[in-house]
């Protein structure tokens, strides 16, 4: 049904926080994780930010009380504050807040899956330090190495310092940079020479795509939230699609 | 031929009335199936409600529903999440009704584990109630209703919630 042309001659599923928004299941949940792998999904992007004793939480926004009866940043916050947040989406779904070991140690197949971690930065004093930029990417290392998923896992970020900070620390970790525009994305990924660039459907063409590729450039793409902009996205030849219809990208794949 | 004609005009009008009112009163519907979409269900419901007493105006009423959100867990296996929601309502008007109710929320949501990670059961009661407006002509069966539908979960938490309903009466 689709000519696939791109760096791999195929599309990687990827399930945005799992299930993705609008599912019972809210992203970055064991739950949402869990059912989207079980869903044959081929990986996960999962939001990860760091809390002050350095343990790696996945939640999205930059404030708890949005999406949980808890409140203020997880940087701001020891993992004891963090860990009985459940969030409160919907009535009567009390599905609890998840730090990346907890994920590791009970996921099935870990093996088998990808992982795009997409390393949160929210404005702020704390993170936006040098000493808290080294703790994180700390932190990453040490759940790469303890995990051994040095080959599934992906890495992506709005900041270039942190990036560096990564790639310094490990030149074969795959980077993806994470701009507000292509031309600001192709510009840094080439100058930092990282693996890719991770940036929302609306922001990129099917011939900038085709652009990036022609610099080996992998490209990952995101805000993919329906059956139609899963039909557009495919179109496009990204070699990543992080999708919230995971289910329909699936059956148009197959 | 007045005087002879008046009282019999009138018996047999009054009488006539009387008949017309027997053969015209509308049978009251005392079952009602509905599907209500936010309310004690969560995202939504089905409903059976039966009218089990009608004073004029003012009208009570059991209601009995089934909700889940999802009929398969995280690891594929059939494991619904069961929503069970229950109250009594009382309601006020002729076509036009002023609503409330009372009732408690019976579920058992499937969740991870915070120990191993395995699919586990959630069970308890949490406490709903309504305020709102309900449509219903007499002699028809399409119901409506719109309605403050506040949930009290685990009956701790208040959580603001809204309800539409539409419904067939039998």
């Amino acid at each position: 049904m689709f000519n696939i042309q791109n760096l791999n001659n195929e599309i990687v599923v990827i399930g945005h926080g799992g299930m993705g928004i609008g599912h019972p299941y809210p992203i970055n949940t064991f739950e949402s994780i869990s059912k989207c792998l079980n869903t044959r999904a081929q990986g996960v992007e999962i939001d990860v930010q760091m809390t002050k004793d350095s343990v790696l939480v996945a939640y999205h926004d930059s404030d708890l009380s949005s999406d949980t009866n808890k409140s203020g940043r997880i940087s701001d916050l020891y993992w004891d504050e963090v860990k009985d947040a459940k969030y409160k989406e919907f009535p009567y779904l009390n599905y609890s807040i998840l730090s990346l070991e907890q994920l590791f140690l009970n996921i099935e197949n870990i093996h088998g899956h990808q992982f795009i971690f997409d390393c949160k930065w929210h404005a702020h004093s704390l993170s936006d330090s040098s000493a808290y930029k080294n703790s994180f990417v700390a932190s990453l290392n040490e759940i790469v190495e303890r995990f051994e998923i040095h080959d599934q896992v992906y890495f992506e970020s709005k900041n270039s310092d942190f990036l560096s900070k990564l790639q310094y620390n490990n030149p074969n970790y795959k980077l993806f940079i994470y701009p507000l525009s292509f031309e600001d994305g192709l510009t840094r990924a080439l100058d930092l020479g990282l693996y890719g660039i991770s940036i929302s459907t609306q922001n990129i063409t099917k011939e900038q795509i085709c652009l990036a590729h022609s610099h080996y450039l992998f490209v990952s793409i995101w805000n993919v939230n329906s059956n139609q902009s899963n039909i557009t996205a495919i179109n496009k030849n990204p070699d990543f699609i992080q999708s919230d219809r995971i289910p329909h990208l699936l059956d148009l794949l197959d | 031929m007045n005087k002879i004609l008046l009282p019999f005009l009138l018996h047999f009008m009054l009488s006539y009335q009387g008949f017309c009112q027997i053969i015209n009163k509308p049978e009251i519907k005392k079952n009602l199936i509905f599907i209500e979409w936010g309310g004690s269900g969560g995202l939504g419901s089905i409903n059976y409600e039966y009218l089990c007493k009608a004073m004029s105006k003012l009208k009570f009423s059991v209601r009995l529903g089934a909700s889940t959100y999802q009929l398969y867990d995280f690891r594929n296996d059939f494991n619904p999440d069961i929503i069970i929601p229950a109250s009594i309502h009382a309601y006020y008007g002729n076509n036009h009704h002023l609503e409330i109710s009372l009732g408690q929320t019976f579920t058992s949501i499937v969740l991870a584990s915070t120990s191993d990670y395995e699919p586990q059961r959630k069970s308890s009661l949490s406490a709903n109630a309504s305020i709102g407006y309900r449509y219903k002509k007499k002699d028809k069966a399409m119901v409506y209703k719109i309605a403050y539908s506040p949930i009290i979960e685990n009956n701790t938490m208040y959580r603001h919630w809204f309800l539409f309903a539409l419904g067939f009466a039998f």
